[in-house]
């Protein structure tokens, strides 16, 4: 059984249309790659699937574990078991990473009925976490990604989707803007995470991620559809010729 | 708290007129869950909002030399204290209210207001005296009388420090504890009223000595019609061994609240006072124009905390307090300190500059401030730090928060006068805005005459983003918890310096006056 | 509210004298008096005018000024320059004179309007991009009217000179408009009184550059109104004073349509017995969401006798909106000065230099560096 279902998927943003017929399924254990060029309506996939507001589902199917997203508010959705590492991860000044991180971890507990951590057990999970991935532990009581550097607010990313557990996860160019050693935290984070159970999606431009994490997929992403996919061999070529060779094959 | 038809504003308006398209929003097409008026989402609740039923005695509404020197005779004051205050009153009728303050309101007819209302009765002179109607009053609002008990009920512990409670009911003080105590270590900590029989000396020394009586409108109407308040004196290097604090409380009807609090620290002393403030709710305004004063000698430190929740009026603007106060300290001597610290939530029109002269060389003002305004509250509210002294210090951190139809303004003042050498002020002022109906404004004057002064003014506004908000749903926090979240991180700097059962009260009053504000 | 308390001022000081309009004959002196006499009248040392003298600017309109009738030099086609009454122009003049500076706060452009020797408009209808038109204005110490309009598209750059008259200037830049507005003001010792007002519509551009040393007392007043979408207002400049000048410069950029920005910076160094007084102010209405909007001004001071009175405002009824001000208020960074000296250059040299550089980041233009006495910085050395 599938766990991510996306099907025929059309999404208008501030009336254009972004999505025409988007579909793709992710089962567990796999690991998909998103790639295409600026444009193509990458971020507008991850965005819809996560519930921003603003992007208008016109007709398609969003479904994860069977649940329909669709009906469900951004806060269902990740307690449905949906995470998105964000590209452009947000500022909360004066509110600690690890008060956001408790709120939201006590958020899922009560939501499967769990009582919430205490602050001890919750303080001691995430130096577990921390020191496991080489953070510095100093991040837990900085303001959320306030006056982070890129590669400080991406490993966030990470560390938040560890502490969530998530069924499918969807990164959003969490690659970009990386030096090598932050790309190989990155990498270091995914593999941690992966399992039989759960399953990842990685929407990226390049293939250097992919040296680190491999894909069992790789889509193209072109103007709004899937012009094309294939296995990880499939982002070589990508590295190697471009895009401009797939939209001749699917031009107008 | 129910949390329902919870939704950023703007998809309420979005869902209003696009009702039709399958928007990429669950609630939008789950039409039982959604707000039908904005101002469904703008609700608030006071829970201080009612009335003690008590025997009062009141004097007629009106103002006049004679009600003046009735208010004075009640208080069996000396001759020179019943001349100060016909004094201010002659000052007080040739002034005109100030229209400077970015607020808005109705003329007031002062002759409408009754300037003086107690319980009837003497005063008690124990805690068995008291009408158990004001001892539950205070029970209500969680404010202990009983010696054994503390703010906030965290009192299990015996290392937990204790307060001293100064209750104020309408114009009389009607019980200080602790007072035995505060004895021991030298501290006088009592009524106003009181201080007036006991410590004449320290009145007649420092009534009116930082904010004189003709100062401004409201503060020369206080300095005539003043009631009761607080007196505190620290004397000469002595730490006071626990938190003093006031209680205000408006219970008459038609009655304004006029205070007087004096507080001095003596050479190389330590206070810290604490100062909360509710009245219930009725549909007219009522009328708090107080007074404080604050005098720091050398070495000294006074660190005054306020939690305001007056009653701020109904969603509508109806009712609620005017809070016209003049606070103002000196820090008088070398290497002085003094910080105020305000969280305000209450009123329906705050008018309020809480300053500092400073006087001594090295010494220290420091201003923090949460001010936070929903429906149709009005505030205008700042600070004033004058450098007079050489090497002076002083900081100003500024919260405003908006929401609903209200209106929040700072508005500040930092002078460096010619002789404050090498004097520093930093100044940061921010605005959060929520919702689409509210206002903030920043008005800050900077006047240097001083070379080697440095003044550092920064100032941002900036909203609950959807995007901010977006992030904390995707994490699986709700709505309202995830805006509580972002304005008690906004406020972060502020809490860190009220007094620990204070900060919990008033991270709490934020949740609760912000209830429904953000859509 | 027309305080009766505050009139006598006025009167004291500025005689009525019901004579027609001279510069602009159309307009009703007495509907013009009529205005006044319904206006807030400006108070002394109350906003706006908490730190200048507003008699002195009022007795200085009230005594005889030169008359000039010296017109613009301008470069060639795309624009006309002439008095009110030119054809081409008259019906823009009726239209705008009066209209664009119509403010019920400030009641100093209706008595210009009184007393005016001179009134003139610049209108550009220039849109091609490479001969954008230039014109001069000169500087006069006359009591002087001017409307600036450039036409939908078209584009404008305009170099002025204040010296120590009263002069008002009502611009409007049309949708799509360009204007580049420079102004310099040099030594005078005279009271000099400036009001500008710019509506900006859509999708125009409003740039100005103020750069300003000694008078006696310099008043600049300065509103600009964003009236359309898109529109994009950079405001920057820079004083330095000194002896026993005073300037006063106050600028408010009013966004009352959505999307657009605006930029003011300014850099002061005052010093000897001089005073310098900025108000900035961001107004947003709301109706201008998405509007983003920031304010910056620095000052130093080089003598202890130097004042400085900053107030940057922030008004906001709108939520969505990005908007920052910051002000300062210092003496010259020793730490800066200490490391200059270290590497041989003395310690008045240091001190200069470092002031060069904190003007110099205001300055883009030769003039403007040479009234301020500083080196323009080099941009595209070879």
């Amino acid at each position: 059984m599938s766990l991510l279902e996306v099907s025929d998927l059309h999404v208008k943003v501030a009336d254009r249309e972004i999505l025409n017929g988007v579909n793709l399924e992710v089962n567990p254990g796999e690991i998909h790659a998103i790639m295409g060029p600026n444009g193509s309506g990458k971020s507008t996939l991850t965005n819809t699937i996560a519930g921003q507001e603003g992007y208008i589902v016109e007709t398609g199917d969003l479904r994860l574990n069977r649940t329909n997203l669709l009906e469900l508010e951004p806060e269902e959705r990740s307690y449905a078991g949906l995470f998105l590492a964000f590209q452009y991860p947000v500022e909360i000044p004066g509110v600690t990473n690890m008060e956001f991180l408790k709120t939201a971890v006590d958020s899922h507990r009560k939501q499967r009925g769990d009582t919430a951590l205490s602050s001890v057990e919750f303080i001691k999970n995430m130096r577990a976490l921390v020191t496991k991935l080489d953070f510095n532990p100093e991040f837990l009581k900085r303001g959320v990604n306030e006056s982070f550097s890129g590669g400080e607010k991406k490993r966030n990313e990470i560390l938040q989707m560890l502490c969530l557990d998530p069924k499918v996860a969807l990164l959003d160019e969490t690659d970009s803007g990386l030096d090598i050693d932050a790309l190989q935290v990155v990498a270091k984070g995914i593999n941690e995470f992966r399992n039989s159970n759960n399953a990842v999606v990685l929407v990226t431009h390049y293939q250097r991620l992919l040296n680190h994490v491999v894909p069992d997929y790789v889509h193209v992403l072109l103007n709004g559809t899937i012009v094309k996919s294939g296995d990880a061999s499939l982002a070589l070529d990508l590295e190697r010729k471009g895009y401009a060779w797939l939209e001749q094959d699917t031009g107008p | 708290m129910p949390i329902r038809g919870f939704r950023p504003l703007s998809l309420y308006f979005h869902s209003v007129f696009n009702n039709k398209i399958y928007n990429n929003n669950a609630r939008n097409y789950m039409s039982n869950n959604i707000a039908h008026t904005p101002e469904e989402l703008i609700r608030k609740e006071y829970t201080a909002g009612f009335v003690t039923d008590i025997e009062t005695e009141t004097l007629p509404p009106g103002l006049s030399e004679e009600v003046v020197r009735e208010i004075s005779r009640k208080k069996a004051e000396p001759e020179w204290l019943t001349e100060w205050r016909l004094d201010a009153l002659r000052r007080w009728e040739k002034m005109e209210e100030p229209t400077w303050a970015h607020v808005k309101f109705p003329p007031i007819d002062y002759q409408a207001i009754s300037y003086f209302a107690a319980p009837k009765g003497d005063k008690p002179k124990s805690l068995d005296e008291i009408d158990p109607e004001l001892l539950r009053t205070y029970e209500k609002l969680g404010i202990p009388l009983h010696e054994q008990k503390v703010l906030a009920g965290v009192d299990e512990e015996p290392s937990q420090p204790r307060v001293a409670v100064d209750a104020v009911f309408d114009s009389v003080s009607i019980t200080t504890t602790f007072k035995e105590t505060l004895k021991e270590h030298g501290v006088v900590f009592c009524s106003f009223s009181e201080a007036v029989q006991s410590r004449p000396d320290l009145i007649k020394k420092y009534l009116g000595s930082v904010v004189p009586k003709q100062d401004n409108f409201y503060a020369a109407l206080n300095s005539a019609v003043f009631s009761d308040g607080s007196f505190v004196y620290v004397p000469k290097g002595v730490r006071c061994p626990m938190e003093l604090s006031t209680y205000f409380r408006i219970n008459a009807e038609n009655t304004g609240q006029f205070e007087r609090t004096l507080i001095i620290a003596d050479e190389g002393s330590y206070v810290s006072y604490l100062e909360g403030c509710t009245a219930p709710m009725r549909d007219e305004n009522q009328l708090h124009a107080a007074v404080v004063e604050l005098i720091a000698l050398d070495d000294a430190q006074i660190k005054y905390s306020t939690v305001q929740n007056w009653y701020p009026g109904d969603e509508n603007g109806v009712g609620g307090i005017y809070n016209f106060v003049t606070k103002r300290g000196t820090c008088r001597g070398a290497r002085s300190h003094i910080s105020w610290t305000q969280v305000e939530t209450g009123s329906a029109i705050t008018w309020k500059y809480p300053s500092v002269i400073l006087r001594g060389d090295d010494s220290i003002g420091e201003f923090y401030s949460v001010a936070l305004t929903n429906n149709r509250q009005q505030a205008d509210t700042g600070t004033k730090m004058t450098h007079i002294g050489r090497n002076t210090k002083s900081t100003i951190i500024s919260k405003g928060i908006s929401a609903g139809h209200s209106s929040n303004a700072y508005r500040g003042l930092v002078r460096m006068n010619p002789g404050a050498r090498n004097a520093r002020n930093y100044t940061q002022c921010d605005s959060l805005l929520i919702g689409s109906e509210c206002a903030a404004h920043t008005f800050p004057y900077i006047e240097s005459r001083r070379q080697d002064a440095i003044v550092e003014h920064e100032a941002t506004t900036t909203r609950v983003s959807d995007d901010q908000l977006f992030m904390c749903r995707q994490r699986g926090i709700e709505p309202e918890k995830a805006v509580s979240m972002i304005v008690n991180g906004f406020c972060r700097d502020i809490f860190r310096e009220l007094p620990m059962e204070f900060a919990v009260e008033a991270s709490k009053l934020l949740e609760v006056s912000l209830e429904g504000a953000v859509g | 509210m027309v305080g009766a308390g505050h009139r006598p001022l006025a009167e004291a000081v500025f005689h009525m004298t019901s004579q027609p309009v001279k510069i602009a004959p159309w307009l009703d002196a007495k509907q013009i008096e009529q205005t006044i006499e319904n206006t807030r009248l400006p108070q002394q040392r109350k906003d706006p005018w908490k730190y200048t003298s507003v008699k002195q600017v009022l007795q200085r309109l009230d005594s005889p000024f030169e008359k000039t009738d010296q017109l613009p030099n301008h470069n060639g086609s795309g624009v006309l320059v002439g008095d009110f009454g030119t054809p081409m122009i008259s019906s823009l003049a009726r239209k705008y004179v009066n209209q664009i500076a119509n403010n019920s706060n400030n009641v100093l452009p209706s008595l210009n309007l009184l007393r005016a020797q001179h009134g003139y408009a610049i209108v550009s209808n220039e849109s091609n991009d490479s001969v954008r038109p230039a014109v001069q204005i000169p500087a006069s110490d006359s009591c002087e009217r001017i409307l600036i309009v450039v036409q939908e598209q078209a584009n404008l750059e305009i170099m002025e000179h204040t010296s120590g008259g009263n002069r008002v200037i009502e611009c409007l830049i049309l949708p799509g408009g360009q204007l580049v507005h420079r102004r310099i003001q040099p030594t005078t010792t005279h009271v000099e009184y400036n009001s500008l007002t710019v509506n900006v519509m859509e999708n125009s551009s409003y740039q100005m550059m103020q750069y300003s040393v000694g008078a006696q007392l310099r008043r600049n007043d300065i509103v600009i109104n964003i009236e359309g979408e898109g529109a994009t207002v950079d405001v920057s400049g820079g004083w330095k004073l000194s002896d026993i000048s005073h300037l006063d410069t106050q600028l408010a950029v009013n966004h009352r349509a959505k999307g657009s920005t605006s930029q003011q910076k300014f850099h002061g160094v005052v010093g000897d017995s001089a005073r310098a007084v900025f108000n900035g102010r961001i107004y947003i209405a709301r109706n201008a969401p998405k509007t983003d909007a920031h304010l910056q001004n620095k000052n130093i001071a080089t003598s202890d006798g130097a004042a400085i009175f900053t107030k940057p405002e922030l008004e906001i009824y709108a939520d969505d909106v990005v908007c920052s001000h910051g002000a300062t208020s210092g003496q010259l960074d020793e730490q800066q000065i200490f490391y200059l000296r270290t590497r041989g250059i003395p310690d008045d040299r240091s001190r200069e230099l470092i002031l060069e550089g904190f003007l110099a980041e205001i300055v883009e233009h030769e003039e403007g560096a040479s009234v301020l006495g500083i080196q323009p910085r080099k941009v595209d050395a070879p």
